[in-house]
C-alpha cells in the first residue's frame, strides 16, 4: 500500500463512527436498490414463468358468436385458440354455502391453455365425472382434502386433487370485486361433461387465445379485440386486465417505482455525509495539505487522494450493499412469491443490477468528494501550511435582519442563530437530509395513512352494511323480507347487481351497475342517489373520457340489453369503480329497451343480493347464521371478514412501510450525526475556551442542541410539503380502476413526523453532546500552545 | 481573605501510562501572592501550561493541590471546576479562541451575561479599558491579531476576576502588538490587586514581571523576584 493509501486507511480509521455512518446509508441505499430491483425483476420472471409453463391465455373472450373460434384462429399473431366453460354456481361445503365459480377441464389430460399445476392428488379422470379439481386458496380456506366431498347446485362430487391455477394465484372474483373474503368465493375445476351436463347455472362461453412468440401484443390485442367486439362477445379481457394478473402486476408496478425511487433517496443523502465528512478532513488537515504540497505532491494528486475517500466508501458500501441486497431480492421474491402464491421461483443473479448498484455507490461517492477534492487542488501551500483557516467575517443572522427584537436576545442565543450560517454548504446539507429524510418517513406513513383511510371510507361511508347475502337466482321481496326478520337485523334493502360495459365513443370499461332505493341506507352516495342517470366510479371519468352531463351506454350481457344514461356525478369510492344506478330505473330502462325481459329476471321485486345492517350490539355470527337459512341464499359476506381480510392484504403493505420508517429514521441519524460531529470536530478550540470562561458544558451543548433543531425545523417545513408530494406519488403507483386510492395523509402524521424528526435529531446529538463533555480543556488548550 | 492568590502543593501531573507515560509537571509547590504580575518560563516541554492548566483547573492534577481564591481545587467536581473558573479565573490564550460569528462586544457579553446584571455597561465599559470603544461591533474576522486579543483581555476582564491567567498571549503577534498587549495587562495589574500569571518561552517578558518561576522538565527549578519590573514598552525582543 502507498504512503498516502496508508494515510487514508488510517483516516478513516481515525473518523471512523463518521465513516461508518457514511457506510451504513450507502449501504442502506444500494441494498434497497439492488433487493428491491431484484425482486421486481425476479418477481416478473417467476410470473412470466409460470405463465409460460403453465400456458396462461393472452386473452379470454365471453360469449362471442359461433364461428369466433374459427375467426380469432386465422388472425395475424395468434397461435392458439380453444374454447371451454365456466358457470358461477351455489356451493355447498358442509355448513357452508357461497356463490362458486366451476371451469370445464378436459378429463385425463390438460387443456392447451390455462393449464392448472395439481400439487395434491391427480388430475381429473374423464370416467370420473364427479370427479373435481379444488383451487387451492378455496382448499385452504374450506381445509378441503383429497377425497372431501362437497354439493356444486346440489349435486355431491368429491376431491381427487388441489391445483394451482395461473388465472387464481391471486383469488380475485372479477375486475371488481379483488378482495373475496374466505369461504365466500372459490374456483373448481370439473370435467367438460359433468358441466355440458348441469342444468340450471348460466354457462359463459369462453374462447381461450394464446399469442406466438416475437408478436407486438398490443397489436394482437387490438386485432383480437376488434374481431370479438364484431362476434357480440359479452366480455373482452386481455391478460394485462385479467384480475388476478393485474392485481400481481399493481404491485409488480410499486415495487419497481419504489427500487428505483427509495435508494435514490439514500444514495442522496450518502453523498452528503461523504461531502461533510471530507471536507471536514480537508480543512483539519490544511496544514499536512501544505506540507505536502511545498514537498513536491502535485494537486492532482493530493484531489486524486481526498476524492479517493469518497469513492473508496462508495464502492465498498455498494458492495456490501450489493451482496446484502441479493440476499434482500431473494428474500422478498420468496415472500413475494408466497403472498400470491406464483408456483415457479425465479431468483436469478441479476449482474446488471449488481454493477449498476456498484456504479451508484462509486458514483454518488465521486460526485460528493468533488468539492472538498477541489479545495484540495485550489490550496495554497504556504497559507496551508499556517494550519487553521483563517477566520472568516462574521455576520449577523438573517433571523435578526427580520426579526429585530433577536438582536437584543441574550448572546447564547444569538450564537446558536448565527451558527447556521457559519457553514452554509453543511447547513444546507443538514436541511436537505432533513428534508430527504421527512420524505422518506412520510412516504411510508402517508401511505400507511390512505390505506387506513381508505378502509375507514369504504367501511364507514361507502359499504355501510355489515352483510350481504347473494341470491343464486334473483328472488322477491319474501326472501327480502325473511333477510330483515333475522335476530339482530335492524333493516335489510334489496340490491340488483348486473355485470355492466360502458361505453363512450370507442372507449369502454366492464364492470358491475349496482341498484338501490333512491333513501338506501346500506350504501353511502354523498349526495344521494339521483332518481334518473348514473353514478360512476371516478376512474372512469379518464377511462371512458366522460363528464357529468354526458350519456353513456351500457350494456347488460346477462340481460343481453343495452340502455343509456346521463352521468349524474362521479363518486370517490376506494375499493372498486362500480356504476350505481336507482333500482326501479333501471328496472324501467331495461324493460324499455327490450320489452322481452321477463319479470323473473329483473323486473321488480326481483333483486340478485340483499345488504343488511345489525341492530346496535347485536351478533353478527348469530344474524349470518340465519341469513344462510334464508331460503335462496347462496353466500353471505360479513363486513367484519372482508375488512380482516383487507387487512392480512395489507399487513404485508405495512411491512414495508414500516421498512421506510426505519430507514428514512436511519438516513436521517446518519446524516444529522455526521453534521453534527464534524461542527462539534471543528468548533473544539472554541468549545474549550468557552468552557475554560466558567460556561457549563450543558449551555455549550444547548447551543449545538439549539443549532440543530434549528436545523431541523426549517427542513421539516419543505419536507413535509415535499413528503406529501411524495406520498401522494408513492400511492399514485399503487392506484387503479381496481384500487382507485387517492393519497390521504392525516395531520397527525404531520405532527408524529416532525416529532419522529426531532426525536432522531434529538438522538443524533447525544454522541456530539458526549463529545462535548469529553472536552479536555486543558489538552486543547496545551496543543495549541507554541 | 488571605494575601496569597494561588498556592500550589506537591503538584504533579502525569500523562499516558506504560512506556508513554509523561510526566509533565513534578511535586511542583509554590505560592503567589495576590496582585502579583507572575511569569511562568520555560522551554517548550518544561510544563509552563500543564501548570497554568492546573491552576485554572482545566484538568485535574495527578497528585497534590492547588488554592486559589478560597477554592481548593483538588476536592472539587466539573460543576465545582467551571464555578471556579467562572468566578475566579480570566483565560487569555496565545490564538485568542473567540467565536468568529459574535462580534467583539457579544463575544464578551456572551461571558457578561453568566456573571450578573448590567451586561451592557460591564461589556462597553471593559472594551473601552482595553482601547476597543470604536471597534466593538466588530466581528474577529475583521480585526487584527492585536485588537482581537485584546477582546480576548476583555472577556477575561469582564467577569472580574482576582486572578487572570495568560497562555503566550503576545506568541501570535509582532513585537509591537505584543508590547501594546504586556502594557496592558501590566496597566491591570497596577490598578488593583488582580494577580496575573503569564506562560511564556520569550525570557524579554520576564523582566517586567514581578515574580518569576523558572520551569524545566516539569519541575520548579528557581523562583525569583524583580525588585524594580521594567516598563512594558522598554521591552525588547
Amino acid at each position: 500500500m502507498s504512503i498516502l493509501g496508508l494515510k487514508r486507511s488510517r483516516d478513516i480509521r481515525r473518523q471512523k463512527w463518521q465513516f461508518i455512518a457514511v457506510l451504513v446509508t450507502v449501504i442502506l441505499g444500494v441494498a434497497l436498490f439492488a433487493g428491491m430491483f431484484n425482486a421486481y425483476l425476479n418477481l416478473g420472471s417467476s410470473l412470466t414463468g409460470s405463465y409460460d409453463r403453465l400456458g396462461m391465455a393472452d386473452m379470454t373472450v365471453t360469449d362471442a358468436d359461433d364461428g369466433f373460434l374459427d375467426t380469432v384462429s386465422r388472425i395475424a399473431g395468434v397461435d392458439n385458440a380453444s374454447d371451454r366453460q365456466q358457470a358461477d354456481v351455489p356451493f355447498e361445503i358442509g355448513d357452508n354455502s357461497l356463490v362458486g365459480r366451476i371451469i370445464g377441464m378436459p378429463g385425463d389430460t390438460q387443456p392447451d391453455m390455462n393449464q392448472v399445476d395439481v400439487v395434491d392428488g391427480g388430475y381429473l379422470e374423464a370416467s370420473d365425472n364427479t370427479g373435481v379439481l379444488v383451487e387451492e386458496h378455496m382448499a385452504n380456506d374450506f381445509e378441503l382434502e383429497v377425497g372431501d366431498t362437497f354439493d356444486i347446485v346440489g349435486q355431491e362430487v368429491s376431491v381427487v386433487g388441489i391445483a394451482v391455477s395461473p388465472e387464481y394465484l391471486w383469488p380475485a372474483k372479477d375486475r371488481q370485486t379483488v378482495f373475496t373474503p374466505p369461504r365466500t368465493f372459490g374456483v373448481v375445476f370439473v370435467t367438460k361433461p359433468w358441466l355440458d351436463g348441469l342444468e340450471g347455472p348460466s354457462v359463459d362461453h369462453q374462447v381461450l387465445v394464446e399469442y406466438g412468440d416475437g408478436v407486438v401484443v398490443e397489436d394482437v390485442d387490438a386485432s383480437v379485440g376488434s374481431a370479438a367486439e364484431a362476434a357480440n362477445a359479452a366480455d373482452i379481457q386481455t391478460l394485462e386486465d385479467q384480475p388476478s394478473n393485474a392485481t400481481i402486476n399493481e404491485e409488480i408496478g410499486g415495487l419497481q417505482t419504489m427500487a428505483v425511487a427509495l435508494p435514490l433517496l439514500f444514495l442522496a443523502a450518502a453523498g452528503m455525509a461523504i461531502y461533510v465528512v471530507i471536507t471536514r478532513l480537508v480543512y483539519s488537515q490544511r496544514g499536512v495539505i501544505g506540507t505536502f504540497r511545498a514537498t513536491g505532491f502535485k494537486s492532482k494528486t493530493l484531489s486524486r487522494h481526498y476524492r479517493s475517500y469518497g469513492v473508496g466508501v462508495g464502492l465498498i458500501g455498494a458492495a456490501i450493499g450489493a451482496v446484502l441486497g441479493a440476499l434482500m431480492g431473494r428474500g422478498m421474491t420468496a415472500i413475494y412469491i408466497k403472498v400470491f402464491g406464483i408456483p415457479d421461483l425465479v431468483a436469478e443473479f441479476h449482474l446488471p443490477t449488481v454493477l449498476l448498484a456498484l456504479t451508484f455507490g462509486g458514483v454518488a461517492g465521486a460526485i460528493a468528494a468533488i468539492p472538498p477534492a477541489r479545495i484540495v487542488a485550489a490550496m495554497a501551500p504556504a497559507e496551508a501550511m499556517r494550519g487553521d483557516a483563517p477566520a472568516q467575517g462574521g455576520k449577523r443572522s438573517v433571523f435578526e435582519t427580520l426579526i429585530p427584537p433577536l438582536r437584543r436576545a441574550p448572546v447564547r442565543w444569538r450564537m446558536t442563530l448565527r451558527g447556521l450560517g457559519r457553514n452554509k454548504r453543511r447547513s444546507t446539507a443538514m436541511v436537505v437530509g432533513v428534508i430527504l429524510s421527512a420524505v422518506m418517513i412520510l412516504a411510508a406513513a402517508g401511505s400507511m395513512d390512505t390505506m387506513l383511510a381508505a378502509f375507514d371510507r369504504q367501511f364507514n361511508e361507502v359499504a355501510i352494511e355489515d352483510a350481504q347475502a347473494f341470491f343464486a337466482v334473483p328472488v322477491g321481496d319474501p326472501q327480502i323480507e325473511a333477510v330483515a326478520a333475522a335476530t339482530g337485523v335492524m333493516l335489510a334493502e334489496p340490491v340488483v347487481g348486473l355485470k355492466a360495459i360502458l361505453r363512450n365513443g370507442d372507449q369502454s370499461y366492464t364492470t358491475l351497475i349496482e341498484g338501490y332505493k333512491s333513501d338506501t341506507q346500506v350504501h353511502g352516495f354523498p349526495n344521494g342517489l339521483p332518481t334518473s342517470g348514473v353514478l360512476v366510479g371516478q376512474a372512469m371519468h379518464d377511462l371512458l373520457g366522460v363528464e357529468v352531463g354526458h350519456r353513456v351506454t351500457i350494456e347488460l350481457p346477462d340481460l343481453d340489453v343495452e340502455i343509456s344514461e346521463l352521468v349524474q356525478g362521479f363518486l370517490d369510492e376506494p375499493m372498486a369503480t362500480l356504476a350505481y344506478i336507482e333500482a326501479d330505473q333501471l328496472t324501467s330502462a331495461v324493460n324499455s329497451a327490450d320489452e322481452t325481459i321477463t319479470p323473473d329476471v329483473l323486473a321488480l321485486p326481483s333483486f340478485t343480493s340483499v345488504k343488511a345492517r345489525y341492530e346496535p350490539g347485536a351478533a353478527g355470527s348469530l344474524a349470518v347464521e340465519q341469513i344462510k337459512d334464508v331460503a335462496g341464499v347462496a353466500a353471505v359476506i360479513d363486513a367484519t371478514e372482508l375488512r380482516s381480510l383487507l387487512q392480512e392484504f395489507q399487513a404485508f403493505f405495512y411491512v414495508f412501510i414500516g421498512m421506510g420508517l426505519v430507514f428514512g429514521s436511519a438516513m436521517a441519524f446518519a446524516l444529522i450525526f455526521n453534521i453534527i460531529s464534524v461542527n462539534v470536530a471543528e468548533r473544539v478550540s472554541e468549545f474549550a475556551s468557552m468552557r475554560a470562561s466558567g460556561l457549563t458544558h450543558r449551555k455549550v451543548a444547548s447551543m449545538i442542541t439549539g443549532e440543530t433543531f434549528l436545523l431541523t425545523a426549517i427542513g421539516i417545513v419543505p419536507g413535509l410539503v415535499f413528503g406529501y408530494l411524495a406520498a401522494v406519488a408513492f400511492m399514485n403507483s399503487f392506484s387503479s380502476d381496481q384500487f382507485p386510492i387517492v393519497a390521504e395523509v392525516r395531520p397527525w402524521t404531520y405532527g408524529l413526523t416532525v416529532v419522529g424528526l426531532f426525536a432522531v435529531a434529538g438522538l443524533s446529538l447525544i454522541p456530539a453532546i458526549r463529545a462535548i463533555r469529553r472536552i479536555n480543556i486543558g489538552e486543547v488548550v496545551r496543543e495549541r500552545a507554541v | 481573605m488571605t494575601d496569597v492568590a494561588v498556592k500550589a502543593t506537591n503538584l504533579t501531573k502525569t500523562y499516558g501510562e506504560g512506556e508513554t507515560e509523561v510526566q509533565a509537571l513534578r511535586d511542583a509547590s509554590f505560592e503567589i501572592p495576590r496582585g502579583e504580575f507572575v511569569v511562568l518560563q520555560g522551554a517548550s516541554g518544561s510544563g509552563k501550561t500543564t501548570l497554568l492548566n492546573q491552576i485554572g483547573a482545566l484538568e485535574p492534577p495527578t497528585a497534590g493541590d492547588v488554592e486559589a481564591n478560597g477554592f481548593k481545587l483538588n476536592g472539587l467536581d466539573d460543576d465545582g471546576r467551571t464555578e471556579y473558573r467562572l468566578k475566579s479565573v480570566g483565560f487569555i490564550f496565545q490564538f485568542y479562541n473567540l467565536v468568529p460569528s459574535l462580534t467583539a462586544y457579544e463575544n464578551v457579553a456572551l461571558i457578561a451575561e453568566l456573571t450578573g446584571d448590567e451586561v451592557e455597561e460591564r461589556t462597553e465599559q471593559v472594551l473601552r479599558s482595553v482601547g476597543l470603544a470604536d471597534r466593538m461591533n466588530h466581528f474577529p474576522g475583521q480585526m487584527s491579531g492585536g485588537e482581537q486579543q485584546r477582546v480576548s483581555i476583555a472577556r477575561g476582564l469582564v467577569k472580574n476576576p482576582p486572578l487572570m491567567l495568560c497562555d503566550e498571549p503576545t506568541g501570535a503577534l509582532d513585537t509591537d502588538t505584543g508590547t501594546q498587549v504586556l502594557s496592558l495587562l501590566r496597566e491591570i495589574t497596577d490598578q488593583g490587586d488582580r494577580t496575573i500569571v503569564i506562560v511564556t518561552h520569550n525570557t524579554a517578558i520576564s523582566t517586567i514581571a514581578n515574580r518569576v518561576i523558572d520551569l524545566k522538565d516539569g519541575e520548579i527549578i528557581g523562583t525569583h523576584l524583580n525588585g524594580d519590573p521594567r516598563d512594558p514598552n522598554d521591552v525588547v525582543w
